[in-house]
């Protein structure tokens, strides 16, 4: 089948041709799948580094000259513009049957977000999706250093509040002050990564995810109930985690949320106590 | 299995160190992962029951936050790691053991502890523990009613490392019929019952 000679990332660019019929100028076709994998939260997708016209994928141009190419999924039209030329890009017959059983592999809840972001840019003409991913996602160090300051004390508060709150027996406060901490290392690890696209997407990343724990909070706050009990919230957390921590991984900026790297949370010594600690008690000693 | 030997399996993880593998082993772990193994490799019956089962679920992110405290150390992400690789073990096990519903009669557990030959050996677990009451917890009377049930079926080992039954060891063989092992002692009785 041809679906299956497809790569797995594949699929955005062929879906959010099909959904929007045609395609003009590749930068509108780079930036709608930036803005899909990073706001619509999509695993697995294309890498993007900081080009003349904002994030780039090398790997998403190659794709799309295969599908054109190769693959014959899409068309790739040379146009000639008022000012200069464009390419335009149209799904054929066989990209829409290939993407539509492609699709039938896609849960339901990523697609429903990719429809989301369709929504709110397909429309958009590139210059207008550039001017938007440029002032959202390149960010240069002046404004990280200023972001880096507002969000560190975002999550200063944060985690004064959770600790305050927190009970030895309760997972749900143990997993928010995980991840008020794992954002805290990401934002102090940003500050020696140079890419401005993996800064800017992580920055975002960490405002919405530190939104929605500040929305989160005042819930618990005001209903004095467990984080639990806002069930849609606590998932769109988990959620936002999940995509910040595969996309830190895939970076190399920190491990993986559920399986840290112990030596970015503990020092020598730290690691050195809970060891001794284990080795001399036994946790049946521990259950009262 | 009671509940102290059921965490005490489920207290194993591994995990990364400036990117080397390493392994977190309590103490009594290797001794009660090897007693499974074998049991596992014999086929000897491994048996949970349900009330054990949600203790010994109930009880690990406390463990967990107590070697913490213990050490002094905050870290939330590494408390979160490690508890949930512990919880996926204990998964693991249960799923392995199944959780035995059994209909028991604490009544005559409670009247095994009231006893007052009892009363010195309680009073200085309660001291030990530092719980409120003198006597062991409910649940704990619950499981060694259970023990009690399905001994009159099969012949049931204790394995446990918890001073309300490992205090009472004798005196329960003598009431119940009932063997009770400590976790430390797994080693000597494998060799003697496989």
């Amino acid at each position: 089948m041809l679906s299956e000679k497809i790569p797995k990332r594949g699929w955005i660019p062929l879906y959010v041709l099909l959904v929007l019929g045609k395609i003009p100028t590749a930068t509108k076709l780079q930036k709608l799948v930036f803005l899909i994998q990073t706001e619509g939260r999509v695993d697995g997708g294309y890498l993007f580094h900081k080009k003349h016209y904002g994030p780039y994928s090398e790997d998403l141009d190659v794709d799309v000259n295969a599908f054109s190419n190769s693959l014959h999924l899409m068309e790739t039209q040379l146009v000639e513009g008022l000012s200069h030329q464009y390419y335009l890009y149209k799904p054929t017959n066989l990209g829409k049957e290939t993407t539509n059983e492609i699709l039938k592999t896609i849960p339901e809840d990523v697609k429903k977000r990719v429809d989301n972001i369709i929504g709110k840019y397909g429309e958009k003409n590139y210059q207008e999706l550039l001017e938007y991913v440029y002032e959202n996602y390149v960010i240069n160090e002046t404004t990280f250093d200023q972001l880096y300051l507002e969000l560190s004390d975002d999550l200063f508060s944060l985690e004064s509040i959770w600790k305050e709150w927190y009970k030895d027996d309760c997972p749900s406060t143990l997993f928010v002050l995980a991840m008020i901490d794992y954002q805290s290392k990401v934002l102090a690890k940003l500050r020696s990564i140079e890419e401005p696209v993996f800064r800017g997407v992580c920055v975002s990343s960490i405002s919405e995810l530190t939104a929605k724990l500040i929305t989160l909070t005042s819930n618990c706050k005001s209903s004095k109930e467990c984080p639990l009990s806002f069930k849609p919230l606590f998932y769109e957390v988990s959620d936002q985690i999940n995509f910040l921590s595969n996309y830190c991984c895939k970076q190399g900026i920190i491990g993986d949320f559920f399986d840290v790297d112990f030596s970015d949370f503990l020092g020598e010594g730290e690691l050195e106590r809970l060891e001794k600690e284990l080795a001399k008690t036994s946790p049946a000693e521990l259950i009262y | 299995m009671e509940t102290s030997a059921c965490v005490t399996y489920s207290f194993r993880a591994n995990y990364k160190n400036k990117g080397k593998k390493r392994v977190f082993v309590p103490l009594g772990n290797e001794i009660v992962s090897e007693f499974i193994g074998l049991c596992k490799q014999k086929k000897v019956k491994l048996c949970v029951t349900k009330t054990v089962k949600d203790e010994a679920f109930d009880n690990l992110l406390k463990i967990v936050n107590r070697y913490f405290d213990r050490a002094k150390i905050f870290a939330p992400p590494v408390r979160q790691n490690i508890y949930l690789k512990i919880r996926k073990r204990l998964k693991e096990l249960i799923k392995y053991t199944g959780n035995l519903d059994v209909t028991s009669n604490i009544k005559e557990i409670e009247k095994f502890y009231k006893r007052s030959a009892h009363l010195k050996k309680l009073v200085a677990l309660k001291q030990k523990k530092s719980r409120k009451s003198l006597m062991p917890s409910s649940k704990d009377m619950k499981i060694l009613s259970e023990a009690v049930e399905l001994n009159k079926t099969s012949t049931v080992c204790v394995i446990s490392g918890d001073g309300d039954f490992l205090d009472f060891k004798v005196e329960i063989k003598k009431e119940f019929d009932l063997i009770v092992v400590d976790i430390m002692d797994l080693r000597r009785f494998a060799k003697n019952l496989l």
